[in-house]
């Protein structure tokens, strides 16, 4: 399939006598939500950290754009077109919404992008928040902003980067759910012109609102997979979270 | 052969010299995560204290055990004022706040102490016969007390239920103040007992010393370059890292030239950290810094 | 933002213009001691890229400052070479050296850089101790005073000529340190500090950011020092020492971690603070020790970044 943007072919994370992941494999197509759920120690994070590079690979082969990306660092595949938001921390508080943004864009020149001069940043920046909705934000301090709005703001980073794939770590952590709403509403808006998103969280409600597509882990393994209708009432799903003692007592 | 000996006992004592200041150093790092810059004043304290009691007619034991208990309440001191204020800050300020310390102590040293002096050593005996071989007392000395704290050390970490504790704490914070320690009191516990052993290896070094107020800055850098090189956060990787550290620096002095043995100390860091930054022996312990 | 960059090379200029007509009004001593002051705003604006921009525990300083010191005080002593020339080579040497050192040093990560760093100050001091005739020995050589060959061979002697070439170094600095701060390589120094997970997200090469810093770094430190050593008759090894750094953590620290104008105003405030306590022996170490563990303990900002908070604040309300 020529329009793959990400194949994950059974990747295996071992450390320490652990498999904290099990020849997991995902394939995510040009503007599609992808989503990946699992309870807590599931090895999602893992799993995301060997996507974006923040971690080698015991076993597998990792594919984006075409390119055999397995063993290229993080800032390589950055340089691709593969952007990625963090649970904590992936906003630098002490700069303001627009100068975050601006990162976006010194991402985008690194990978090659032949962008308007860096004059014109500051209005593209504001562009691309204003997009999101979160335009006011523009100069203020991120350490005063609410934490939906700081995602949108990451968020739009990515955008600025000219992301053709952006990952997404617990984008729902510590937002408010009517920001919650928003969130997915922008994703599936930038999805729609062409952006894809692999994102992993906690919050179910976020994940099945967002996801066209979603994987559940648990131990490091796939265990379900399919639309989110099909995985709501799966007891495979239900059993991984719930324990099977619940399961047997219901 | 005679020589070898010489060599191997000197090299040993220097060496245990460098192994307490490197046990000093991560009884404090393992436990708060934080490399103490001022560690090289501990080791100045230590003789510091010790001469001016002697010098004050006070015995040479007594004023040896009274400087390491001074150097407990100064280690603990540093803890309340310079580390336990900064516990949720970053690094950058974490250092610097032991380095500030350092030039405190040492402008304040200096203000009492204006000249340099020689400590005198503990045993009158000029030297021991070992066959054809001189040996020095002092490192003989040395050597023992690294042993004795070493093996202390072990009991009381090991065998202990108060060792359980320290260790419970410098593993998991988190997990040891839900068990209910209180880690403030381990913090300054282990600042009080880094700062004594410290002291130790200053009043063990000073006869073959001269005292000055700067004289921890080599000792300090040392301490490090035994950790580097034993595996930084590793207490066995810091006896041992110690121990061949001052080695190589007497065999490299007597074997290839005096320059070299200074240097070696400092060029064995560049080596070790260039080429294997976990250290020589890669211990479940040692942490990356 | 065009307001405010006019607004603040209005600043510079008003500043520039002021301090020109210092030799007119100030007796001979504080035409000296500002001329000292200019050449730490160069080293201060210098370390504050590796320390307080890139957040790297770098304690470099004095290293490349004596460095610096010694390749341009070399040069000009034993081979005549005009000032300029040595300015350059303390310059490049020192780049060269950050270089070298650097490549292997920056893939350590902190407390690792900096017992890497104090050893190289230690090796280098030994240096200048040991091999004497190489290097100069304890009591240090002799430092001629410049020739600038630019103004025809002319020497540099008056306190006058060496403040206001002082004072254009200081400012080129100041503006070539201000106009880094816009690149994106420098955004790039502002997040590895931070988070370096995050860096690399942003396809920034983690090892080469961190270099470029060094780099960067040694290179002002250098000509600082390169400059520096043309206002004291001898070149003593142990003005390079930890005294020095420690003094040029003060200066960072006061003025506030990470900030240009803080480094500036700290090294004005911390040179003549210092210059006072000459009278005063011993007091220094303890002042500077203490000052310094107050202001890491209580202004964690410095003094510069607190004012500057303030005043942006005040700014807010207003507006």
């Amino acid at each position: 399939m020529s329009d793959v943007l990400l194949a994950v072919e059974s990747v295996t994370v071992r450390f320490g006598g652990l498999t904290a992941v099990d020849s997991m494999s995902v394939v995510v197509r040009p503007g599609a939500i992808y989503g990946i759920i699992g309870p807590n120690g599931a090895g999602k994070t893992t799993f995301f950290d060997t996507i974006s590079g923040h971690r080698r690979v015991s076993a597998g082969r990792i594919e984006f754009r075409g390119n055999d990306v397995t063993h290229e660092p993080a800032h390589r595949r950055a340089r691709m077109g593969l952007a990625r938001t963090f649970q904590l921390g992936g906003i630098i508080p002490d700069l303001t919404a627009l100068e975050n943004v601006i990162l976006g864009l010194d991402q985008a020149r690194r990978s090659g992008a032949v962008l308007t001069d860096r004059r014109s940043d500051r209005a593209v920046a504001l562009a691309t928040l204003e997009r999101l909705g979160v335009g006011g934000a523009a100069d203020q301090p991120c350490v005063s902003l609410a934490a939906g709005t700081r995602r949108l703001v990451e968020v739009a980073r990515t955008i600025a980067a000219g992301a053709h794939l952006v990952l997404l770590d617990e984008p729902g952590a510590g937002v408010h759910e009517t920001e919650s709403r928003e969130l997915v509403r922008v994703i599936r808006a930038l999805a729609g012109e062409g952006t894809a998103f692999l994102l992993i969280d906690h919050s179910m409600d976020l994940v099945f609102a967002a996801c066209e597509d979603v994987t559940v882990m648990n131990l490091g393994k796939r265990i379900a997979n399919g639309p989110p209708e099909a995985i709501r009432n799966d007891p495979r799903v239900l059993e991984a979270y719930l324990g099977t003692t619940a399961m047997r007592r219901a | 052969m005679e020589d070898l000996l010489q060599v191997l006992v000197s090299g040993l004592s220097q060496g245990a010299v460098y192994a307490l200041m490197a046990l000093g150093l991560t009884f404090i790092y393992r436990s708060t995560t934080v490399l103490n810059f001022a560690h090289g004043e501990n080791f100045m304290l230590g003789a510091f204290v010790t001469v001016v009691l002697i010098e004050g007619g006070v015995s040479y034991l007594l004023a040896v055990a009274i400087a390491v208990v001074a150097l407990l309440a100064v280690g603990v001191l540093i803890d309340k004022i310079a580390f336990e204020p900064l516990l949720e800050r970053d690094h950058v300020t974490q250092v610097f706040a032991t380095i500030a310390v350092s030039f405190v102590i040492k402008g304040l040293v200096r203000r009492v102490a204006v000249d340099e002096r020689g400590v005198p050593p503990l045993l009158d005996v000029e030297f021991i016969r070992v066959g054809s071989a001189v040996l020095n007392p002092q490192h003989v000395l040395t050597v023992l007390a690294l042993v004795v704290v070493s093996v202390f050390f072990w009991f009381l970490f090991l065998r202990t239920g108060l060792g359980r504790i320290l260790r419970a704490s410098t593993q998991s914070l988190r997990g040891a103040t839900l068990v209910g320690i209180d880690v403030r009191t381990v913090f300054a516990a282990m600042w009080g007992v880094g700062a004594a052993v410290g002291a130790i290896a200053g009043i063990l070094a000073a006869p073959t010393l001269l005292f000055s107020p700067d004289m921890g800055a080599r000792p300090l850098l040392l301490g490090f370059a035994a950790m580097a090189l034993g595996g930084f956060g590793s207490f066995v990787g810091a006896v041992i890292g110690g121990v061949l550290l001052g080695l190589i620096q007497i065999a490299a002095g007597f074997y290839i030239s005096t320059t070299l043995g200074d240097l070696s100390g400092f060029l064995l860091i560049f080596l070790v950290l260039v080429v294997r930054p976990e250290g020589i022996f890669k211990t479940s312990e040692s942490t990356a810094a | 933002m065009r307001a405010l960059l006019t607004h603040e090379a209005a600043t510079l200029a008003a500043i520039t213009l002021v301090a020109a007509l210092g030799p007119l009004v100030l007796n001979g001593y504080y035409v000296y001691l500002l001329t000292i002051v200019f050449a730490y705003v160069i080293l201060a604006a210098g370390f504050n890229v590796v320390l307080g921009w890139s957040g790297q525990l770098a304690f470099m300083s004095a290293a490349f400052f004596g460095f610096g010191a010694w390749v341009s005080g070399r040069a000009t002593s034993l081979y005549g070479v005009p000032a300029e020339v040595a300015l350059v080579l303390g310059t490049v040497g020192a780049a060269v050296l950050g270089l070298t050192f650097g490549a292997l040093a920056v893939r350590l990560a902190r407390y690792y850089l900096a017992i890497v760093t104090l050893t190289l100050m230690y090796v280098l001091d030994y240096s200048y101790r040991n091999f004497a005739e190489l290097m100069g020995g304890v009591s240090g050589f002799r430092v001629r005073d410049p020739r600038f060959a630019l103004l025809g061979g002319a020497q540099a002697t008056s306190d006058t000529d060496r403040y206001y070439i002082g004072l254009v170094l200081a400012i080129l600095t100041y503006v070539v340190v201000r106009w880094l701060r816009t690149t994106p390589t420098a955004r790039g120094w502002r997040v590895i500090r931070r988070d370096e997970r995050v860096a690399a997200a942003l396809g920034i090469n983690v090892y080469l950011s961190r270099l470029s810093a060094f780099v960067v770094s040694s290179a002002l430190l250098g000509l600082a020092g390169a400059w520096f050593v043309f206002l004291n008759t001898r070149f003593l090894p142990e003005a390079f020492g930890m005294h020095e750094l420690l003094f040029d953590f003060l200066i960072l620290v006061v003025g506030g971690l990470g900030s240009l104008n803080g480094a500036v105003v700290g090294a004005v405030l911390l040179v003549m603070a210092r210059e006072y306590l000459r009278t005063f022996p011993g007091l220094s170490e303890i002042l500077f020790g203490g000052v310094l563990l107050a202001v890491a303990l209580f202004v964690p900002a410095g003094l510069y970044g607190t004012v500057a908070a303030r005043f942006r604040s005040l700014r807010e309300r207003v507006a």
